[in-house]
C-alpha cells in the first residue's frame, strides 16, 4: 500500500512536469499544442535509446532536452503564419509522425514493443529507498520546474506571452515579434516536458509507443483546465488530481464488476466526462489565472 | 414616426454600458445621419437597432410595433428593416447575382429575379458582370453591392454603417447622390452613420451626434451643419460661417 | 479483359492499374464523406471541430445496432445509424458547442478534442475493443482483369458520387443551397439578409454529421469498424478539408480524391527502380503518414486549399 501511494505520488509529480511545460504554451502564450506528447516522447525515447546502447542516464536525459527544444523551435517557427486551430492540427500531425517513425523502426525504437529494461539512477537502491529516492528526484524536478515557470510567467517575457495570447495583433504592434516569442517558449516548455518524460521512462523502466498517442496530450488538457488554465498552481494541482482519479479507479474495479479489457476506456471516459463538466460549467478553473486587464480599447 | 428608439442601453460586457439611454424617432422618408467621435458607439447603436447587441433596457419600435426581442433576421423578414454593416459587408465567395439574391431569399422565385434584374440593371458596375465573385470587387463597388442586397425585399428601414468608408472623394459624392436617388425610388427611411460629416449632412433632413453612447446634439441636419460646437468637432473645424460649408448649406435651403 | 489481351505489358499495367484505381475510388468515397461535412461546418462553428471525425464510427456502430440488434437489416439499418448520428451531431452542437464556443473558440477547440475522447472511450467500454463488422452476406468478388472489386466497394462507389451530385445541386441551385453559402460565408450578414442562421446552421450541423456516419458505414461494409476509426481517419480528413478550401465541397472531394491516389500509390512505387538500387518499398504500415504529412504540407504552405474554392484566412 505504501509502494503504491509512493509510486502515485511519483507519477503525480512527473505529469506535473508536462502540465507545467503545456501550460506555458497553452495557458500563458495561449498556443494550444495538440502535440505536446511529442515532447514527452522525445524525452523518454531518448532516455531509452542512449540506455539501450548502454549510455549512462544522464546523456539520455540531456540528448532529450536538446533534441526536444530543437523540435519545440521548429515547431514554434511553424507558428509563425498559421491560425491558432490550424497549428494545433499541425502539432497533432507533428506528433502522430513521430509515433509512426517509433513503431515502425524498430532497429532503432524497439517497434511496437517498445524499449524495456532501462536502467536510471536509483537502480542499485532498492526497497522502500528506492521508492522514495525517486519521488524526492521527482519532486524536486517538479518545484524546480514550477520556479522556472513561476519566473518566466512573471517576468516582463510572460507579460509579452499573455499579450500575445489576449491581443496578438497590439503585441505585433507594440513591436514585438510574434514568432521569434513562440519559437521562445516552445524552446523552454518543451524540456521540461522532456525530462518529465525520461525521468518516467527511468523510473518504469519501460517506454514504449502507446504512450504517445494523442490521448496522453489529452489527459494533460484536463489538467489544465481543471486547474485552471494559464496558472501554474493549476497545472499541478490539476496533475495531482488527474493521477488520483487514475489511482483511484484501480480501486473502482474492486468494488464495481468492471471486466479488466474496460478497465481503461471506463478511466478515459471518466477523465473526459470531468473535463466535459469543467469545459461546461467552469471553464476558468478551479484556480482561475488572475489577469491584470490592460485596458486597450481606451 | 418610422423608427423610433427609446432609452436604449446596450454593451458587450457585462456592467459596461456602450449606448447610455438613447432616444430619438425618425420620420417616414426622412434620411438621419449619426456623427460621433470613433468609439463614441455609432456602430454598436446600428447593431442594438438590428438586434446583433440585445438591448439591456429600452424599445425599438418600427412603423408602430415593437421589435426590441426580436432577432436580427426576424426584424429583416417582419418589420422590413435592412441593414449594411461597417466590414464584411458582402458574401465574398458567392456571384455578385447571389450577393442581390440572398438579400430576397424569402420572396417568390420569379419575384426575387424580378428585382435582381432591376437593381442590376440599375447600377451597371454590378449587373455587367453579375456572375463574377463578390470579393472581385472594388471598395466603392461592394458598398454598392451590399447596399443593392439590403434593398431586396424592398425595406421600409435601411441603416447604413458609414457607406463612404475608404472611398475617394469622387465616389464620396457620387455614393451620396445614390442614397438620395435610393430614398425617391425606394420610399425609403435611411439612418446612415457617417465620418463624412458635411456630405452626409448635406443629403440629410436630420442629424444626431452620438457622445459616448448618448445623444449629444439633435437636430435638422442644416442646422447641425452651422452649429460652431459641432463644426469645430466633427466638421474638420471648419468654421461654420467658411464658404465651403455656406455652400453646402444653401444646397440645402 | 486484360486477361484476355495478348499484349504482355498491358496486362502487367492493369495488374497494378487497376487495383490502385479500385482502392483510389473505394478510399475517395469515404474520406471525401467524412471531409465535405468537416468542410461545410467550420465556416460556421469556426473552430476545427476534432470530434467530427468521430461521427464515421458512431454512425457505423449504430447502424450495426440497428442491423443485427434490432434485426433491421443491413441496408434499414445503415439508414437508421445515418440518422441517428445526424441527431447526435445536432444535439453536441445545440447543447455543447454552443454553449463552449461562446467562452471561446480556444475553449470549443479543447471541448472537441475532449468529446472524441468520450466518444471512443464510450464505444470501447459497451462494444469492447475488437473491431465489428456489419452483418453482410458474403458475396463472390467481381474480376476485373486480375483484381477483384466486391459488390459492396461498388456500391460504396456509385452511392458516393450520388451523394454528392445531390449535394453540388442542392448548394448550386436551390434557395436552401444559397441560404446554406451565406452563412458559412458570414453568418452576421445571412442574418441581416434575412435568414435563420440557427436554423441553417442545424441543419447543416445534422447533414454533416450523417455525412460523416456515411463514410463510417462505408469503412465497415467495405473492411470493418473499429473504435479507432475515427482517430485514423482525422488527420487525413483535415488535410483534405484545407487542401480543397474550406467550405468547398468540390474542394474536399478533388483533394480527397489525391490524397487517396497518393496513399495507394506511394506505398506501391518502388523508390529502389527509380534510383536504380535494389527494390526500395515504403512499408504498408507508413501509409497513414501520407494524411500526416499532407495536413503539415497544406497548412503550411497552402492554407487556403490547393485549388483557390472556398475561402479562409491563414
Ligand atoms: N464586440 C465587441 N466587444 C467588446 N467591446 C466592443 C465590441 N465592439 C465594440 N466595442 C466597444 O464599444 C465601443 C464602441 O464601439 P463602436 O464600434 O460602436 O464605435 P464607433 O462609434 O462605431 O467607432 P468607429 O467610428 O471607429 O466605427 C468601443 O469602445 C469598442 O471598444
Ligand atoms: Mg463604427
Amino acid at each position: 500500500m505504501l509502494d503504491f501511494a509512493l509510486y502515485v505520488a511519483t507519477i503525480a509529480a512527473v505529469y506535473a512536469l508536462f502540465a507545467l511545460s503545456l501550460n506555458l504554451q497553452a495557458g500563458v502564450t495561449g498556443l494550444l499544442n495538440f502535440g505536446h506528447v511529442a515532447f514527452f516522447g522525445v524525452g523518454a525515447y531518448s532516455s531509452g535509446i542512449v540506455a539501450l546502447h548502454g549510455g549512462h542516464w544522464l546523456l539520455g536525459v540531456l540528448v532529450g532536452v536538446v533534441v526536444s527544444s530543437l523540435l519545440g523551435a521548429v515547431i514554434g517557427r511553424l507558428g509563425r503564419t498559421l491560425a491558432a486551430d490550424y497549428w494545433a492540427i499541425v502539432t497533432l500531425a507533428v506528433a502522430e509522425c513521430l509515433r509512426l517513425v517509433v513503431v515502425n523502426e524498430g532497429d532503432l525504437t524497439g517497434g511496437p514493443q517498445g524499449i524495456s529494461g532501462i536502467a536510471g539512477p536509483f537502480s542499485s537502491v532498492s526497497g522502500l529507498a528506492g521508492s522514495l529516492s525517486w519521488l524526492v528526484l521527482c519532486v524536486v524536478l517538479a518545484a524546480l520546474a514550477y520556479l522556472v515557470a513561476e519566473t518566466l510567467t512573471g517576468m516582463q517575457f510572460g507579460r509579452v506571452l499573455r499579450l500575445l495570447r489576449e491581443e496578438p495583433m497590439l503585441a505585433a504592434s507594440l513591436g514585438h515579434n510574434i514568432t521569434a516569442e513562440k519559437t521562445r517558449v516552445l524552446a523552454v516548455a518543451a524540456p521540461i516536458a522532456a525530462v518529465g518524460g525520461s525521468v518516467y521512462t527511468l523510473y518504469i523502466s519501460y517506454i514504449g509507443p502507446n504512450q504517445l498517442l494523442p490521448i496522453e496530450t489529452f489527459l494533460v488538457f484536463t489538467m489544465l483546465i481543471i486547474g485552471g488554465i494559464g496558472n501554474n498552481r493549476g497545472a499541478v494541482f490539476g496533475a495531482l488530481v488527474i493521477q488520483l482519479i487514475y489511482a483511484g479507479s484501480r480501486f473502482l474495479k474492486d468494488i464495481f464488476p468492471i471486466p479488466d479489457q474496460s478497465a481503461s476506456s471506463v478511466r478515459l471516459l471518466i477523465v473526459g466526462l470531468v473535463l466535459t463538466a469543467f469545459l461546461m460549467t467552469r471553464p476558468e478553473g478551479l484556480f482561475a489565472e488572475k489577469l491584470r486587464r490592460i485596458d486597450v480599447h481606451q | 414616426m418610422k423608427l423610433q428608439a427609446k432609452d436604449l442601453t446596450a454593451g458587450y460586457v457585462a456592467g459596461v454600458n456602450i449606448l447610455n439611454g438613447i432616444s430619438f424617432d425618425l420620420a417616414d422618408q426622412e434620411i438621419m445621419t449619426v456623427i460621433g467621435p470613433n468609439g463614441s458607439g455609432k456602430s454598436t447603436f446600428l447593431k442594438c437597432l438590428m438586434g446583433f447587441v440585445p438591448a439591456r433596457t429600452g424599445t425599438v419600435t418600427v412603423s408602430g410595433t415593437d421589435c426590441t426581442r426580436d432577432a436580427a433576421h426576424r426584424r429583416v423578414r417582419r418589420h422590413r428593416m435592412a441593414f449594411v454593416p461597417q466590414l464584411d459587408n458582402v458574401f465574398g465567395p458567392l456571384s455578385i447575382r447571389d450577393n442581390v439574391r440572398a438579400g430576397g431569399q424569402y420572396m417568390p422565385r420569379r419575384e426575387r429575379e424580378r428585382r435582381a434584374d432591376e437593381l442590376l440593371g440599375r447600377y451597371p458596375a454590378l449587373g455587367d458582370r453579375q456572375n463574377a465573385r463578390a470579393d472581385s470587387l472594388s471598395g466603392g463597388e461592394r458598398q454598392l453591392l451590399a447596399v443593392c442586397r439590403a434593398l431586396m425585399p424592398r425595406p421600409d428601414v435601411l441603416l447604413l454603417d458609414e457607406p463612404s468608408a475608404g472611398l475617394s472623394p469622387a465616389k464620396v459624392t457620387e455614393l451620396f447622390d445614390t442614397i438620395v436617388d435610393i430614398r425617391a425610388r425606394e420610399n425609403v427611411t435611411v439612418l446612415c452613420v457617417e465620418q463624412n460629416a458635411v456630405q452626409s449632412l448635406a443629403v440629410s433632413d436630420r442629424g444626431i451626434v452620438l457622445v459616448q453612447g448618448q445623444v449629444a446634439l439633435e437636430g435638422a441636419a442644416h442646422e447641425l451643419l452651422l452649429d460652431p460646437q459641432v463644426s469645430e468637432l466633427y466638421l474638420g473645424g471648419l468654421p461654420a460661417s467658411t464658404p465651403e460649408v455656406q455652400s453646402v448649406v444653401k444646397g440645402v435651403l | 479483359m486484360g486477361d484476355q489481351n495478348p499484349d504482355h505489358s498491358r496486362t502487367e499495367a492493369g495488374r497494378v492499374l487497376v487495383p490502385i484505381l479500385i482502392d483510389t475510388l473505394v478510399r475517395t468515397s469515404q474520406l471525401s464523406l467524412v471531409a465535405v461535412g468537416l468542410s461545410m461546418t467550420w465556416g460556421i462553428v469556426r473552430f476545427a471541430n476534432v470530434a467530427h471525425v468521430q461521427y464515421a464510427p458512431v454512425g457505423a456502430y449504430f447502424a450495426l445496432v440497428a442491423a443485427s440488434g434490432l434485426g433491421l437489416g443491413v441496408v434499414a439499418g445503415s439508414l437508421v445509424g445515418i440518422v441517428a448520428a445526424g441527431v447526435v451531431g445536432v444535439l453536441l452542437h445545440l447543447f455543447f458547442f454552443r454553449r463552449l464556443s461562446s467562452f471561446s473558440s480556444a475553449t470549443a477547440l479543447i471541448g472537441s478534442l475532449a468529446l472524441s475522447i468520450v466518444i471512443t472511450a464510450s464505444i470501447q467500454a459497451i462494444a469492447g475493443p475488437r473491431p465489428e463488422r456489419l452483418p453482410l452476406p458474403s458475396a463472390p468478388g467481381i474480376p476485373i482483369g486480375d483484381a477483384f472489386v466486391t459488390r459492396a466497394q461498388v456500391y460504396v462507389v456509385v452511392l458516393t458520387a450520388v451523394i454528392f451530385v445531390a449535394l453540388f445541386l442542392v448548394l448550386s441551385f436551390t434557395n436552401l443551397g444559397r441560404a446554406i453559402r451565406c452563412v458559412a460565408a458570414n453568418p452576421d450578414l445571412a442574418s441581416s439578409s434575412g435568414i435563420d442562421v440557427r436554423r441553417i446552421s442545424t441543419a447543416v450541423v445534422f447533414a454533416a454529421a450523417a455525412l460523416a456516419a456515411t463514410g463510417g458505414v462505408f469503412i465497415a461494409v467495405d473492411t470493418s469498424m473499429s473504435l479507432e476509426m475515427g482517430s485514423t481517419l482525422l488527420l487525413a480528413v483535415f488535410a483534405a478539408v484545407t487542401m480543397g478550401g474550406i467550405g468547398s465541397v468540390g474542394g474536399s472531394l478533388l483533394a480527397a480524391a489525391i490524397l487517396a491516389l497518393a496513399e495507394s500509390t506511394v506505398l506501391r512505387i518502388d523508390f529502389g527502380a527509380v534510383f536504380g538500387s535494389h527494390p526500395l518499398l515504403i512499408p504498408i504500415s507508413y501509409r497513414p503518414a501520407v494524411g500526416f504529412v499532407a495536413v503539415i504540407l497544406v497548412m503550411l504552405f497552402r492554407p487556403q486549399g490547393l485549388f483557390g474554392l472556398g475561402g479562409r484566412r491563414a
